[in-house]
């Protein structure tokens, strides 16, 4: 396949097109507001597609959720202070069994519990996925409205400004065949119109007066299931070299390349260590890490934040090895962007007197 | 007000009384003036209205009831007999 | 029940308003008493069914 240079928004709204999406409504906010306006250009050259620039980021996503009701593949996006306006909705749309893709465009590494936990009502979660350059963000982003489909979930594509505005090459066939798409019955499409039985989406699904549904108690269930099955089948990660690493450094996201940059240096100069990175944020791929984690004698987790993938790190490794965080909170003077953190003298610093430490211990 | 008598009733109601929530808003709302709360009580322990003589069939009642507790019907006899 | 004193006689009775419109599933309900709420959803329904849109419709109910 053809490449081609793209920014990301551009790379991440084409691929968004290309999967089937035909629907983006959201709030402007840097550094999300590129992808506003990458939707509409993929939109307009794509012939086809809504975006709408609503007044608010909750009636954004709700304008989404409603958009996935009717049986359309449709985002919405923000950064992280509006991505936390619109947590009822992604509860909603979870309860509710909709699909619909949510990019958040962060101003660095602390959203980590945001697209983790969240901060909806009920008993949900949201597939996270955490790419860690625009190349790796055109893939994601199509295996988020597949898992968006495949499992009637909310899936959070966690990026940020450095994937927003660096150009990298993307694979580009202009006639690639759009993605197929399951079947919704579901959907309120209007095809029921007529028949007498209209079709009800409901968090709490207790359908209607003549027509009972589960609901909430076994829908609430039914929906811990599927997401106990998502977690069985859908964690995802990439391992670096770690033959012989005794020392397994855990990264997330754009910090990943940073660090795979500094790791390679330090096993050329000599050092056992090695590198982890979960590409889905939840399902968080436990088993994975304890099993690379298992030889070593201690794990490192260089995030730009004060401590958050560190907790699943150690829920994981679940005591078997001692677990130290040697990142920490990072912004530069705009608060927009990382900062000196991600810088690799800092990080080889950190990194080279983690391991010298232990060593002396 | 006085109400005009009538040899046949212009209207009436039938009232689903035990689905009735004591609001009273039947009352002022009836354009003849011919509901009243009485201290009657229904099921529930809501007091209830009762129907007095000179009812037009207006539906106004029906129109602001919360609890569809009115079903309205009209004499057309009646009102050839007025005219 | 009734308050009335004397049985209604309905005979030469036409009916102009019914109890609620069949589209309505139910009259049970747990608001208020004198809520504006089943005021509205009655208007609603009458008025769908009227301009004969009860097929081709989407309600959205929002919370709270």
């Amino acid at each position: 396949m053809p490449l081609v240079l793209r920014e990301g928004y551009d790379a991440i709204a084409e691929a968004a097109v290309n999967a089937g999406c035909r629907f983006f409504a959201g709030y402007p906010m840097l550094p999300f507001t590129g992808l506003l306006d990458a939707f509409t250009r993929s939109f307009e050259s794509n012939g086809q597609g809504v975006m709408i620039q609503a007044d608010t980021e909750i009636e954004g996503i709700n304008m989404a959720l409603g958009a996935a009701a009717t049986g359309a593949r449709a985002a919405t996006g923000s950064t992280g202070q509006g991505i936390a306006l619109m947590q009822e909705a992604v509860a909603e749309a979870a309860l509710n069994e909709l699909p619909l893709v949510i990019f958040n465009i962060g101003r660095g590494q602390q959203d980590y519990f945001q697209c983790t936990r969240g901060g909806g009502w009920g008993d949900y979660r949201t597939i996270a996925l955490a790419p860690s350059s625009v190349t790796e963000a055109d893939e994601l982003t199509r295996l988020a409205f597949d898992l968006a489909d495949q499992w009637l979930t909310p899936v959070i594509v966690y990026g940020d400004h450095l994937i927003g505005f660096t150009q990298m090459t993307v694979e580009h066939d202009p006639d690639r065949p759009p993605a197929p798409q399951p079947e919704k019955p579901w959907a309120l499409d209007g095809s029921s119109g007529g028949t007498g039985r209209s079709k009800v989406i409901w968090t709490w699904r207790m359908g209607k007066h003549n027509t009972p549904g589960l609901g909430p108690d076994q829908h609430w269930r039914n929906v811990a299931a599927k997401y106990d099955e998502i977690a069985q089948s859908e964690p995802r990660h990439v391992t670096g070299d770690v033959d012989g690493a005794r020392h397994l450094v855990v990264s997330f996201g754009t910090t990943g390349p940073f660090v795979d940059y500094v790791v390679d240096e330090l096993r050329a100069a000599g050092h056992p260590v090695g590198t982890f990175r979960p590409i889905t944020l939840w399902p968080f791929p436990s088993a994975a890490l304890a099993a690379a984690a298992s030889g070593c004698d201690q794990v490192l987790v260089y995030e730009l934040n004060a401590g958050q993938m560190i907790d699943d790190v150690r829920l994981a490794v679940n005591g078997a090895v001692p677990v130290r965080a040697v990142g920490g909170v990072s912004q530069d003077e705009s608060g927009m962007r990382q900062g000196e953190l991600l810088g690799v003298d800092v990080m080889r610093a950190r990194i080279l007197a983690a391991i010298e430490g232990a060593d002396r211990r | 007000m006085t109400v005009a008598p009538h040899h046949t009733p212009r209207g009436t109601v039938v009232m689903a009384l035990e689905r009735c929530k004591g609001c009273g808003l039947c009352v002022p709302v009836c354009m003849p003036r011919v509901l009243e709360m009485t201290e009657i009580r229904n099921a529930k322990g809501y007091v209830l209205p009762r129907l007095l003589d000179g009812c037009t069939g207006c539906r106004a009642c029906a129109d602001v009831c919360p609890d569809y507790v009115f079903e309205v019907y009209r004499f057309d006899a009646a009102d050839e007999e007025v005219h | 029940m009734t308050t009335q004193s004397t049985p209604v006689d309905l005979s030469g009775a036409r009916k102009v308003a019914p109890f609620a419109p069949d589209l309505l599933q139910t009259t049970e309900h747990h608001l208020c008493s004198g809520c504006g709420h089943p005021v509205a959803w009655r208007l609603l329904v009458e008025v769908l069914d009227e301009l004969g849109l009860v097929d081709r419709s989407i309600g959205v109910v929002g919370h709270g």
